[in-house]
């Protein structure tokens, strides 16, 4: 067969395998490709000199004879070379971590070998002398049909079994997974090996699929064993943080309690106190005394009962245990803080862990600017405010400024007024955000106050 | 002449309510009019929508047996008259009402409990309307109106430094003197729309010429008066020279 009719099968199947390839990844890593609407063009580019890179070197290879070495070390290095492809292809579509990029290279090799050595199975003999018309039929039918139909087949398992939420949690977790890794990334070796192994027993027939299968079943069980380890951590992890928000949330409750008390207390002294100024007629004084009651009771109990009824309407848990953790920090420096949760708040398209930290750093900045800055006009006061509506969700925090300094200068990268993680947090406050295309963010200096903003289109 | 509306559901308080604005105007003069006071929101809707014009509200946040609240029926007028100005009178001190000035630009809220503190707190009001109305008249500034969602913003064009393209496309980046703001978009419109004081000056770059404090041309940056910096591209900096 010619070089260019070669090159030319090659494309057609790799285009195949590169679009199997973008769909199982999508199922794997959980989302579409990093901004895929906007950089749809380079994207395209992107693939289809992947492909001919990819149909080159394959051809290449095959001309020059590598792949007869001795122990298929040629095949090795080629498909080592294509996973190195297909992670920096993987790389510029998801823009993760090269690791995850890595492993999902090699867990798709791994894929595509198995549905092709699946495939394999079903032909009488294994090579193909693509110079004959019949059989380089027989191969394309192989090559294009029932690879691809197998591959299907796998695509829908992938989605049955949720392998790619196991791959996730296994991805996220933080202990060591170097040897797993290795063993992963060792897999064309290995299996090469194991398929020599195999054939040195003699054993009839063509035991490749096995040996994909093999392999492919203890990642699986890597993943899955992993996986639900850290799922399981996830939950106690979850399980605390409703705990302390449940402590945190009885003892306000006891707070109020103890006010309770106390004003009930004192409401008995000024009850018997009003009853004899008005047995004296004294109606100046009583008015003025219902007056004071009235306020004194909104002043000192309101609060905490208000407080306690806006964090009632928050149902997710994680951004209610933050509100609670950050209100503590804010108690302990004496910073006042108002909540205000007018309709229940319990989704939002923002991921939970993004939302969270960048709530974060928004209070974080406004705790800041108001810290140590007790007994100064305005009080240190941070209003937050959280309000759903039916197309969008604003979260908004106000904290008075107390000195002129140039507004954009707090908003901007890497400035610090205070340490050096001011400006940190900002800017990875706007590189999170820059993952979205409906959250807008906004900063405003209005009557003294530095206002921000966040916003979610639903 | 403002009109005036007042939803309240309890109609002794409607009553007082009605005779103290009517004391009110009548003293002091004012150019308003009550035009109408009920119990039921969807009155009060049908007749802001029969005849929109700015006017002045003062509704009630809690309304018993009706189909909505203080907070829908405001946005309700709000969509006839966005300028208008809404109090609320709410019987509860804790009203969220942040969330009320946030979304319908309620200008106040007044407590009711005490009834002599609830009309000093509607009057309290009246003088600052018509203060703000004495004040608007005597502007002349040109604003830059830009909405983000459910919100729109009006930032005064002197203020603006410069407009910055996002990562992210079709999002662009204001950058005034007391705001950021990050909206949907296009530079070109927006440079069809300030010819006159702003410059293109880099290809992710609209620039306020009247707000340029100096040129670095070693480092091709202008520092502007705020202090932020930006860029601009070589070919921009004969026509930047001129224009400053």
């Amino acid at each position: 067969m010619s070089f260019w009719g070669l090159f030319c099968s090659n494309t057609f199947g790799l285009t195949i395998s590169v679009l199997f390839m973008l769909w199982i990844s999508m199922l794997l890593l959980g989302r579409k490709p990093y901004q895929i609407r906007e950089r749809k063009v380079k994207i395209i580019a992107c693939t289809i000199l992947f492909i001919c890179v990819w149909a080159l070197i394959g051809t290449i290879f095959y001309k020059v004879g590598i792949f007869r070495w001795r122990y298929n070390a040629g095949q090795i290095l080629f498909t080592y070379m294509g996973m190195t492809g297909a992670m920096s292809y993987l790389y510029f579509l998801y823009r993760e971590n090269l690791l995850t990029c890595w492993i999902s290279a090699v867990f798709l090799e791994m894929l595509e070998s198995f549905a092709v050595h699946i495939g394999v199975l079903f032909s009488p003999n294994m090579t193909f002398h693509l110079d004959i018309l019949g059989e380089r039929l027989i191969y394309y039918f192989f090559l294009y049909v029932l690879t691809p139909l197998i591959e299907i087949i796998w695509v829908l398992l992938l989605y049955k079994t949720g392998v790619g939420k196991m791959f996730r949690l296994w991805i996220e977790r933080k202990e060591s997974k170097k040897v797993s890794i290795i063993f992963i990334s060792l897999y064309p070796i290995l299996s090469e090996i194991l398929y020599y192994m195999v054939q040195i027993g003699e054993r009839v027939g063509n035991d490749n699929a096995v040996v994909s299968l093999l392999y492919l079943l203890i990642v699986f069980i890597i993943f899955g064993y992993a996986g639900r380890q850290e799922m399981q951590k996830k939950q106690i992890q979850t399980q605390q943080i409703s705990m302390q928000q449940q402590n945190a949330y009885i003892e306000s409750l006891e707070k109020l309690q103890s006010e309770m008390r106390r004003f009930r207390h004192d409401y008995k002294n000024m009850m018997s106190g009003m009853y004899l100024q008005a047995k004296e007629g004294n109606m100046e004084a009583v008015q003025n005394f219902i007056q004071d009651m009235t306020s004194d009771f909104d002043y000192q109990v309101g609060e905490q009962i208000r407080r306690l009824t806006q964090l009632g309407n928050i149902h997710m848990l994680e951004v209610k245990g933050l509100l609670l953790g950050k209100m503590e920090k804010m108690q302990q420096e004496q910073i006042s803080c108002e909540l205000e949760v007018l309709r229940p708040f319990d989704r939002t398209r923002l991921r939970t862990t993004d939302l969270c930290r960048c709530l974060g750093i928004l209070i974080d900045n406004a705790i800041d600017e108001v810290q140590g800055k007790k007994g100064k006009k305005p009080k240190p006061q941070i209003h937050i405010m959280i309000s759903s509506q039916e197309e969008c969700t604003t979260f908004q925090v106000r904290n008075p400024l107390y000195s002129n300094i140039d507004f954009h200068k707090i908003w901007q990268q890497g400035y610090s007024t205070r340490g050096a993680d001011r400006g940190i947090g900002l800017a990875s406050y706007k590189s999170i955000l820059e993952h979205y295309e409906n959250v807008f963010s906004l900063a405003t200096i209005r009557d003294g106050y530095f206002i921000q903003e966040l916003k979610i289109q639903e | 002449m403002l009109p005036i509306y007042i939803c309240e559901d309890d109609a002794m308080i409607l009553a007082a309510q009605k005779k103290f604005l009517e004391k009110q105007i009548m003293m002091e003069g004012y150019d308003m009019q009550i035009a109408l006071c009920s119990r039921h929101p969807q009155e009060i809707i049908e007749a802001v929508a029969a005849d929109p014009k700015r006017g002045i509200y003062f509704l009630d946040v809690e309304l018993k047996d009706e189909p909505m609240d203080g907070f829908m029926l405001g946005q309700q007028i709000r969509k006839f008259d966005a300028r208008g100005f809404l109090i609320y009178v709410t019987s509860f001190p804790d009203l969220a009402f942040e969330t009320f000035r946030y979304h319908l630009e309620a200008l106040d809220y007044i407590v009711k409990g005490n009834s002599e503190k609830m009309l000093a707190g509607m009057y309290k009001n009246l003088a600052i309307i018509t203060e703000r109305m004495c004040k608007e008249q005597g502007e002349q500034k040109e604003y830059f109106t830009v909405k983000v969602l459910d919100i729109v913003r009006h930032v005064p064009v002197d203020e603006i430094m410069f407009f910055e393209t996002s990562v992210r496309t079709h999002r662009i980046e204001l950058h005034a003197k007391n705001d950021c703001i990050d909206f949907i978009g296009s530079m070109q419109e927006l440079q069809e729309q300030f010819r006159e004081h702003f410059l293109r000056v880099h290809r992710s770059y609209l620039v306020n010429v009247n707000k340029i404090q100096e040129l670095d041309l070693k480092h091709r940056e202008i520092l502007m008066d705020n202090g932020e910096k930006c860029l601009f591209s070589k070919n921009m900096k004969g026509e930047l020279l001129s224009r400053i």
